[in-house]
């Protein structure tokens, strides 16, 4: 699994989510995770007329930053600077390397402690550091669990949600040298604690995502329940956050209902564990903390997005992964079927922009459009609407396809065209469809045997012996 | 292509797109201070804690000393850092017995050391309290260091219920926040945890594995 995962032809997807939609102990994991996941998201939100006011609040918020998105990058940026934070821009993920293994090289680093980032996922920093010869180590539990297998994150909130304790407690006995086999979940954390604790206290750089910026006070805000976030941004002497242009706020009193919607949306909490502000290194004086701090502000593929007006709504994202919670087809796939960095419904609309519809046009296609995500997005993203505007983006002719997605018209095929054009003219001339008719129930027998995806779970149809039309006429 | 270049071109692109502008949200009419007094805002701030996990003692200011005698002893601390506000005060510390050694931290990267492998809890002030989510408000700076509230295994904070507010947004808004945060807020509401191996809820993730909140009832 630890090719990187950024082609995902359809058939493949379609592989993937065969196989485990065939597991049943992967389907009893995934629906008792979401189950789970939805009680507790519920239990937050007993009062449905508050929700829909914060609700409101929250898509006010995005939509505004989004409006003003340039200005308040430039204050944010401004800010930061002026508070001793060192602000990166990477248009790829190939920039976003490039720049993190310059400051890795300018400090001798030669070994990195990540607390937990999806745009570090997006990136593949891990790689990247690797090739650079750079030991990089996963802290947040879920995280450092994958790394360990050798596997990609299955969700956005929780990274390992796809293995079972007791897959967890062989991989640990297997892989940490001098480590027993254990099922109690306390002694497995302990066990990852204990190893951590160490690499918390020698790595040179600690990495970070981030969840808000404040553009106002030049301030990244990052939730979390393990700590491990505080201690890579507290402990070691550098620390590098890492997130994309599209998660800042103007003012800070917009902060306090986006991390209220963010947690209880996500994992159910009133509040997390720790809610982590960041406005500087550490100053003159100061016992503690890292004497320098880095921001990379990574593009890849936003810009796009947020050059349609529609399409501009799927920045508006927070990344709590209600949408895949509530998704009855991220609960029967899975997040790895996916292919992608963002599975579930999110995954579904980022994706194109960062990767290109060619590789990702099946992914919109994997919908019933059931608007469940849509339903519980803490700030409104009309997930559905996007769905469709990607599945018409996919279809078009590419000679006039436009430029709005990368890799429109990727899904056309001119024979598929043509027959949808066939149907339409039948439809709309009542000589030509009964002549078609006509001819369907005399030649009958040349109907196939298989017919797409239809004879997968059906059995084949086939015209009537007598056309409707002629039994009504003769009776 | 270089920094300049790529900056530059990301922010061409962004307005490029000539996105109409916006009113601007007033997320503060939303948070309506609820009416209540003081000690009741306490005993909620208290209650939701001790939902989390987090032990709670109350004290007057004139027995702390005590109060944190018997939590140390109760939790068998031998070591005991102590972050540099709370050094000059004596008296908190006149009662502690022999059992309970005091490390003063003066250097945090001095200190790492003890503060990663011998030190058995740290003991700080607290910048104040917020009723809604049971949460503690510490602010860094140049005798409130960052690591005493996260390395030891044991947390112990000093809160003074004076400075519980009702959210965190009351808090932003009496204190005027917006103009200049210290190098690190940061809220804290219950032990490290986890639920990361099959939903299972495990406490002393890589943070404080207990936390210790001693309320002092100012008069």
């Amino acid at each position: 699994m630890n090719q990187p995962l950024h082609f995902v032809p359809s058939d493949e997807f379609r592989q993937r989510a065969q196989a485990v939609v065939e597991n049943p102990a992967l389907q009893k994991s995934f629906r008792g995770a979401m189950d789970f996941l939805q009680n507790k998201r519920l239990a937050q939100f007993p009062d449905d007329e508050a929700l829909q006011r914060l609700r409101d609040l929250g898509e006010a918020i995005r939509q505004y930053s989004l409006s003003k998105l340039p200005d308040l990058l430039e204050t944010l940026e401004a800010k930061l600077t002026a508070n001793g934070i060192q602000v990166h821009w990477a248009d790829t993920p190939e920039d976003a390397n490039r720049i993190f293994i310059e400051i890795a090289q300018a400090q001798g680093a030669r070994a990195v402690i990540k607390g937990k980032s999806m745009v570090s996922e997006e990136v593949e920093l891990n790689h990247a550091l690797q090739a650079a010869g750079i030991e990089a180590l996963e802290s947040d539990m879920g995280e450092y669990i994958v790394q360990l297998a050798d596997e990609k994150p299955s969700h956005i909130i929780m990274p390992a949600i796809h293995k079972t304790k007791v897959e967890i407690a062989e991989l640990f006995a297997e892989r940490i040298p001098g480590v027993d086999y254990t099922d109690s979940v306390d002694e497995l954390i302990q066990i990852g604690r204990k190893v951590l604790r160490d690499k918390f206290a020698t790595a040179d750089i600690g990495v970070s995502g981030v969840n808000v910026m404040v553009a106002e006070t030049g301030t990244l805000c990052l939730v979390e329940n393990e700590g491990n976030g505080r201690m890579s941004t507290t402990v070691p002497r550098v620390h590098v956050a890492i997130t994309g242009i599209e998660k800042v706020v103007e003012k800070l009193t917009h902060v306090p209902p986006l991390l209220s919607l963010l947690t209880r949306s996500a994992t159910g909490q009133a509040i997390t564990t720790y809610v982590n502000m960041i406005s500087s290194p550490r100053k003159p004086g100061e016992l503690d903390g890292p004497d320098e701090v880095h921001l990379i502000l990574l593009d890849n593929g936003r810009t796009q997005a947020y050059a349609d007006p529609q399409l501009r709504s799927t920045l508006q994202c927070i990344r709590c992964g209600a949408c895949m919670n509530h998704c009855p087809v991220y609960t029967r796939i899975g997040g790895h079927a996916y292919g992608t960095t963002y599975p579930g419904p999110i995954g579904k609309i980022i994706s194109p922009h960062l990767l290109g519809l060619d590789s990702t046009y099946a992914l919109a296609t994997a919908s019933t459009l059931c608007g469940a995500c849509a339903e519980v997005c803490p700030v409104r993203i009309p997930i559905p609407d996007l769905l469709i505007r990607l599945r018409t983006e996919a279809y078009k002719n590419p000679a006039t396809a436009g430029e709005a997605v990368r890799g429109a018209g990727s899904a056309y095929s001119s024979l598929a065209m043509a027959l949808w054009h066939g149907w339409a003219a039948t439809y709309r001339y009542p000589t030509l469809y009964r002549l078609f008719t006509w001819c369907a129930s005399r030649l009958r027998f040349l109907t196939p045997r298989t017919q797409g995806g239809w004879t997968r779970n059906h059995v084949a149809m086939q015209p009537a012996k007598r056309r409707f039309r002629d039994r009504m006429n003769r009776s | 292509m270089s920094q300049q270049n790529i900056r530059q071109r990301i922010l061409d692109k962004l307005r490029a797109a000539q996105a109409v502008p916006l009113p601007c949200p007033d997320a503060v009419v939303f948070y309506k201070e609820t009416m209540e007094d003081q000690p009741t805002r306490v005993e909620r701030l208290m209650l939701n804690m001790k939902n989390a996990m987090a032990e709670v003692h109350r004290s007057s200011a004139a027995d702390l000393g005590l109060c944190l005698n018997k939590i140390c002893s109760e939790k068998q601390v031998q070591l005991l850092a102590v972050a540099p506000e709370l050094l000059p005060d004596a008296a908190l510390f006149e009662h502690m017995g022999h059992q309970t050694k005091i490390l003063p931290v003066t250097q945090c990267h001095v200190d790492q050391e003890a503060l990663f492998n011998t030190v058995d809890a740290g003991l700080t002030l607290t910048h104040g309290g917020i009723a809604e989510t049971g949460t503690l408000v510490l602010w860094s700076g140049d005798e409130s260091p960052r690591m005493l509230s996260l390395v030891p295994p044991v947390h112990i904070a000093i809160l003074h219920a004076s400075c519980v507010v009702e959210s965190l947004m009351d808090m932003m808004i009496r204190e005027k926040w917006s103009t200049g945060l210290p190098t690190n807020v940061v809220l804290i509401s219950s032990p490290s945890k986890t639920a990361d191996i099959q939903q299972t809820l495990a406490y002393g993730a890589h943070g404080p594995k207990q936390l210790v909140v001693v309320l002092v009832e100012d008069r």
